[in-house]
């Protein structure tokens, strides 16, 4: 029965850690084949149509040798303004952030996923959320740009799933979107599961004695 | 009989001539000969020395001992020849056992000196084709196309004799002929001069000039007892006047005489009033080239849906209530067809659609991102079946109480006044079993978009 416990314990570690929970992705754009174009940046983070648990979404340390034009527009609960952090939470149906930016040679910036969707799904919402970035190539953001999604000209997604996973869908060649290594659970979940299997041996032994 | 050209002689061309010298050359000549033939010969006497080059490789030595010290211009006609037959399929040019086609191709060569007067074909059939079957089509050469009845050769020879006059002041008499037993056909080609009937003395006459060409023409049939992937061979041989006879190339066909296997892919039990039928099959040989697909609607009779159809799906549409039986027969690449069938290989019933309650299927959505380049919100919706039993498609998605102002652009269509989405391809869910579909919503307000899933099982056109 107690090794039963232990072995239960682990899995539940491992399982909430590796997969689910707020997440942080490392973004990096090369954005040398559209150098000096005065194009424009959108970003996005609506819930879904159904039932939406709260979930929260941060843009940090944006990054660029381009130039914002920095009269950004905001339509829902966005806060902040780039090159700060940029927050959106999915209370209302739309959040975006748009704003003109002359590209450099590069951009790089962290999204982060934080909120009870993600470290506590509730188990009866039906709906996730989803961020989505996207380039253009006018000012009017009209010109998708970097993206092979010319139907809708995301550059990338990001979903949250009912379950406090995240899905990207990345459709720029020249996006790189990863997880923030220090982000990254299974070390922690190696870790954990070290911790329960110790501890479930170390109750164990006390019982015996 | 040996005859010569001597285009110094103020008489060349003369067949008088060319018959005296024929004559006078007769009891000298130490070469065999069977007849009239064009032979080139060039020879100069200078003194007491004969010096005899031969100018082809075909023609045969003489001299003309009436003519000393004169140059002489022997002639002859050339056969480059050639054949043909059905193409077929593919490299190994695949052939049914229906009906095969042959042609035998002859020229004279231009730089040949001479007309041919006689041209012989001959083809040694392969053991496999069916004798009985071979009926000869076109006969041709300058000016002439000679179309022979439409019965079997081996009924009775083929015999035609060609009037080119005023052209050509000659008659070609025609020969064709089948022998059974050894399985040798034989065309046969005569110039004849119109006055006597007889073979022209003129060397200069004859019904195929340098660089014209004729050819013949035959279909036969293999047995049909050939198995699949015997290679059949025809080679002929052409023969002029009296060269030696020279083989055409040799031309393949190998046998498909497997015929290929289809089916329809099995239904499920209900569907909706638009459902997808599918089919597939197999060949040893050729391959598949297309299907016939046949339906029974209600138990009737089966009557062609699709005739000849290289695709292996289509979509089908019934009407609700009614029960659709369906097979395949497939014919391959050379025309073999599949053995008839008399019962569906799959069957399924249109049924109406029905809404599925929310304890047996659970819907559920992503987020909707936002797109400024279609400016639509773009998301996905996913149903699963939490019920213990199997249900059966097509499934649609409706979407009611959406707010006003928002649109599924990638709707069907309407229902009770509400737009709904068919999830595609999914003809039903088993326990546990989820599907999912893209949706787009027009939002131009950027209201807050939601609505009331309702699951709908059957068809709702």
């Amino acid at each position: 029965m107690s090794t039963r416990w232990t072995l239960f314990t682990a899995f539940l570690l491992v399982g909430s850690s590796a997969s689910a929970g707020p997440i942080t992705y490392d973004v990096t754009v090369d954005t040398s084949s559209i150098l000096s174009t005065a194009g424009s940046l959108d970003f996005n983070f609506n819930p879904g149509p159904l039932v939406s648990q709260a979930a929260s979404l941060q843009i940090l340390g944006f990054s660029s040798d381009g130039t914002l034009a920095g009269s950004p527009a905001f339509t829902g609960d966005v806060s902040g303004a780039l090159p700060a952090t940029l927050t959106f939470d999915n209370g209302t149906g739309f959040n975006d952030y748009f704003d003109g930016f002359t590209f450099g040679s590069t951009l790089s910036l962290q999204v982060s996923l934080y909120g009870p969707a993600l470290s506590s799904p509730d188990g009866t919402s039906t709906s996730g959320s989803t961020f989505a970035f996207s380039m253009f190539s006018d000012a009017a953001g009209t010109v998708p740009a970097l993206t092979s999604d010319t139907m809708n000209g995301f550059a990338f997604t990001a979903d949250v799933n009912l379950d406090g996973t995240t899905t990207v869908a990345n459709f720029s060649s020249q996006t790189s979107v990863a997880p923030e290594t220090g982000a990254v659970p299974e070390p922690d979940g190696i870790l954990l599961l070290g911790t329960a299997i110790a501890f479930g041996t170390i109750r164990q032994l006390g019982r015996r004695r | 009989m040996l005859t010569y050209y001597d285009p110094d002689d103020p008489h060349a061309g003369d067949s008088a001539d060319f018959a005296r010298f024929s004559h006078e050359q007769h009891a000298k000549d130490n070469f065999s000969r069977s007849g009239y033939y064009p032979v080139i010969y060039d020879l100069a006497l200078t003194n007491s020395e004969l010096l005899i080059s031969m100018a082809l490789g075909s023609s045969q030595g003489g001299l003309c001992p009436n003519q000393p010290g004169r140059t002489i211009t022997p002639v002859s006609s050339l056969d480059p020849n050639d054949k043909a037959g059905s193409t077929g399929i593919g490299a190994s040019r695949f052939v049914g056992v229906g009906q095969t086609s042959y042609s035998v191709y002859y020229q004279n060569q231009p730089t040949a000196t001479a007309p041919a007067q006689a041209v012989t074909v001959t083809d040694t059939l392969n053991t496999n084709l069916d004798l009985t079957s071979l009926t000869l089509g076109a006969i041709s050469f300058p000016n002439q196309v000679i179309t022979p009845p439409s019965i079997p050769l081996a009924i009775s020879p083929f015999t035609a004799t060609a009037d080119l006059r005023p052209t050509t002041n000659l008659l070609v008499k025609i020969n064709a002929s089948l022998n059974t037993t050894t399985g040798v056909l034989t065309w046969t080609f005569q110039s004849l001069d119109p006055t006597t009937n007889q073979p022209p003395n003129d060397p200069l006459a004859g019904f195929l000039p340098p660089g014209a060409e004729g050819s013949v023409f035959f279909t036969v049939m293999p047995k049909s007892s050939v198995t699949t992937g015997t290679v059949i061979q025809n080679t002929a041989t052409v023969t002029f006047d009296v060269n030696p006879p020279i083989n055409t190339p040799t031309w393949s066909n190998t046998i498909d005489n497997t015929p290929p296997v289809s089916r329809v892919t099995i239904l499920p039990t209900q569907i909706g009033s638009i459902f997808t039928v599918q089919w597939s099959g197999s060949d040893v040989g050729t391959g598949l080239g297309t299907f016939t697909i046949y339906v029974s609607d209600n138990g009737s009779s089966f009557v062609p849906w699709l005739t000849q159809t290289s695709a292996t799906s289509s979509t089908y549409n019934g009407q609700v209530g009614h029960t659709y039986g369906f097979y395949s027969i497939a014919q391959d690449l050379v025309g073999n067809n599949e053995s008839a069938k008399t019962l569906a290989e799959a069957t399924t019933q249109v049924t109406q659609a029905s809404p599925v309650p929310s304890s047996e299927i659970s819907v559920t959505a992503s987020g909707l991102a936002y797109s400024r380049v279609s400016q639509t919100f773009n998301g996905s919706v996913t149903i699963q079946n939490i019920s213990s039993a199997t249900i059966y498609g097509p499934f649609e998605i409706v979407f009611t109480g959406l707010p006003a102002g928002v649109n599924v652009v990638n709707s069907a269509g309407a229902f009770n006044g509400s737009q709904y989405l068919t999830v595609p391809s999914v003809s039903s869910l088993e326990p546990g079993q989820s599907a999912i579909v893209s949706v787009q919503f027009k939002n131009p307000s950027n209201a807050t978009i939601n609505f009331t899933p309702v699951i709908y099982s059957g068809s709702i056109h």
